[in-house]
């Protein structure tokens, strides 16, 4: 480890603790920045170039020195090397953000592919910083850190005065007005499919899984979409969307800086609470494993609450499966069942092939107390229903998300409404129960 | 192919062991075992038949996974479906022309209880009750596999139109 400080303090520092020195004078207090790098010509190269910055400058030479320097000094900034001997960049990049979700990161490394920037930005990572950097790119990547780390650090002060002051529906705006928010990220899930990481809206209080935002892609159109992201991040909010429409063509094709129009979140959440200590089945077709994503980190995260956790996902083709690399990351884990199956594959796909209902015979819970949360097109959730029910699972014990021309968020409009029920305020989450009489009413 | 491991459990054993003989009864069991010839092991990516070829086995896939296959238009094979430890592949054996319809590759190490279909076919014949047990198993596994390729034509996750 090393630290210095180098230069005169920052004559802005964002973090405004307004420190009063000896004579008077108000001193913000240093910015942290913590570079984690196994090679000392890198970490000698930052120092250099960020001497004169007005910093303090700590930098470590692999993950498990700087996961605990992060602990002890709770930097504003982190850049990661993403290859180092030891605890990988990536891993660094997930605890740090785990740990405290305002700090800003930004992954560095030699091997400098696209697919490696997106891992890293799903990751949480701010930016992505290509070596070799010149001087000027590496201070100026520091200058858009340190900004972005500005506004998390006044975000999280709005949130904290937010909950002091009780709910907020649309940050006060009226839950019809949509609050703009910046893309701070943007990347393909599939060829028809994109997420995007958003920049919270100021007072945003955070989602429960299962919920969804309106998302409203300025001077086209509003479209209800689900939130995927982990609930525990609340730095960023998470979307997948695909393009399926005038509205999603648009919100897909944003990019990161763009602004698009949030408001939410709206719904009933997934049943977690009710789930405990219950085995729990998530059914996912399609872009239905979207809305459940939020669900699966939180039963991961709380593992110990649930008993057997099964995961059954299913795919048009190899090409539609939504987050890969994440899959085979919960399939890793001891205390998962997790099942793929495409409806269709070439030859060298080693995998199930079959519809998704054709998991659910064979696997393995209790069907007298188990929960099943399950998403997908309205038919393969009528069918995997069927096959859970022949399974002998109570139809109050099975859930699903709907989805029905949601235009207002706020059962106000209609647009939703089935029988009695407006899928936006009612729902999305319905009992079987409820939802068996609403599947029978066709879309228009 | 390879043969059966002299140390595995008899025969008789294994096949009670497995789904396809669920809810039979003691000797309809033992009829059935009758016509076991023997296991077979396929490695992985072993084709086990192939499609127009003259069907006389019935398998009972004890472990592993395989592939029904198609060629693709185009080229190549389409996966049309995969079946698993427990299930039971190829009924072709059981109605003219007994000529298998996809080609069945193995995706993994696979063990199959190997049963001689004409045999089989004559068993059920002569004891209606071991023919109904049979037929009504191969039709329900029709069933099953005709309504998943429906679900799989209507492409529902395909683009809304």
């Amino acid at each position: 480890m090393c630290t210095e400080s180098g230069g005169d303090p920052a004559p802005l520092g964002p973090d405004a603790g307004n420190a009063a020195g000896g004579n008077g004078v108000e001193v913000q207090p240093r910015q942290k920045i913590l570079v984690i790098d196994d090679e000392e010509v890198v970490l000698d190269s930052c120092r250099a170039i960020l001497a004169d910055g007005g910093y303090d400058i700590t930098t470590a030479t692999d993950g498990d020195e700087g996961l605990r320097l992060a602990a002890e000094l709770s930097p504003d900034l982190v850049f990661v090397d993403v290859k180092m001997p030891g605890l990988p960049g990536m891993e660094v990049l997930e605890r740090l953000r785990s740990t405290d979700p305002t700090i800003v990161a930004i992954v560095i490394t030699g091997y400098a592919t696209v697919s490696l920037a997106v891992e890293a930005m799903k990751r949480g990572a701010f930016d992505f910083l290509p070596k070799p950097f010149t001087p000027d790119e590496f201070r100026e990547m520091t200058r858009r850190g340190l900004e972005r780390r500005t506004e998390v650090l006044a975000q999280a002060r709005d949130r904290a005065a937010a909950e002091a002051a009780g709910p907020v529906p649309g940050a006060g705006a009226g839950p019809m007005a949509p609050v703009p928010c910046r893309v701070l990220g943007r990347w393909e899930e599939t060829y028809d499919t994109v997420s995007l990481a958003l920049d919270p809206p100021p007072g945003w209080q955070g989602f429960r899984p299962g919920q969804f935002n309106m998302l409203y892609a300025f001077g086209i159109g509003e479209s209800a979409i689900s939130i995927s992201g982990d609930p525990a991040d609340g730095g960023r909010l998470l979307h997948t969307i695909r393009k399926v429409g005038k509205v999603t063509e648009s919100l897909t094709s944003l990019q990161r800086g763009d602004v698009v129009g949030v408001r939410g979140p709206f719904g009933t959440p997934w049943p977690l609470g009710y789930a405990a200590g219950r085995d729990v089945v998530v059914v996912a077709g399609g872009i239905g494993l979207a809305p459940l994503r939020p669900a699966i980190h939180e039963l991961l995260a709380n593992r110990d609450r649930y008993n057997r956790v099964l995961i059954l996902i299913g795919a048009r083709t190899s090409a539609d499966l939504l987050y890969p690399e994440e899959i085979q990351e919960w399939r890793g884990r001891f205390d998962v069942d997790l099942q793929v199956t495409l409806d269709s594959a070439t030859g060298g796909w080693r995998g199930r092939v079959g519809v998704v209902t054709t998991l659910i015979p064979r696997a393995e819970f209790d069907a007298d107390q188990a929960v099943a949360m399950v998403v997908g097109p309205e038919i393969m959730m009528r069918f995997a229903a069927a096959e859970l029910l022949h399974r002998g699972m109570s139809p109050s014990r099975l859930f699903v998300s709907m989805e029905r021309n949601m235009k207002c968020g706020i059962g106000l409009c209609g647009h939703c409404q089935v029988g009695s029920k407006f899928v936006c305020r009612d729902g999305a989450v319905f009992g079987y129960d409820e939802a068996e009489t609403m599947f029978q009413v066709r879309e228009v | 192919m390879a043969a059966q491991d002299p140390s595995s459990p008899p025969v008789a054993d294994l096949l009670a062991a497995h789904p396809f003989v669920v809810g039979m009864d003691e000797s309809q069991v033992r009829h059935v075992a009758e016509c076991v010839s023997r296991v077979e092991q396929f490695p992985t990516d072993q084709v086990i038949f192939r499609s127009g070829g003259v069907a006389r086995i019935l398998y009972l896939i004890r472990r592993g996974d395989v592939a029904l296959e198609v060629p693709a238009p185009g080229g190549g094979t389409r996966i049309v479906g995969t079946l698993h430890a427990g299930d039971a592949l190829g009924w072709s054996w059981l109605f003219p022309p007994y000529r298998w319809a996809f080609d069945a590759r193995a995706l993994s190490p696979t063990e199959a209880l190997v049963i001689d279909g004409e045999k089989l076919r004559q068993c059920a014949t002569t004891d209606h009750e071991l023919g109904y047990q049979v037929v009504w198993r191969v039709a329900r596994e029709m069933a099953d596999r005709l309504q998943a390729t429906r679900l799989q034509m209507l492409d529902v996750y395909g683009e809304r139109r």
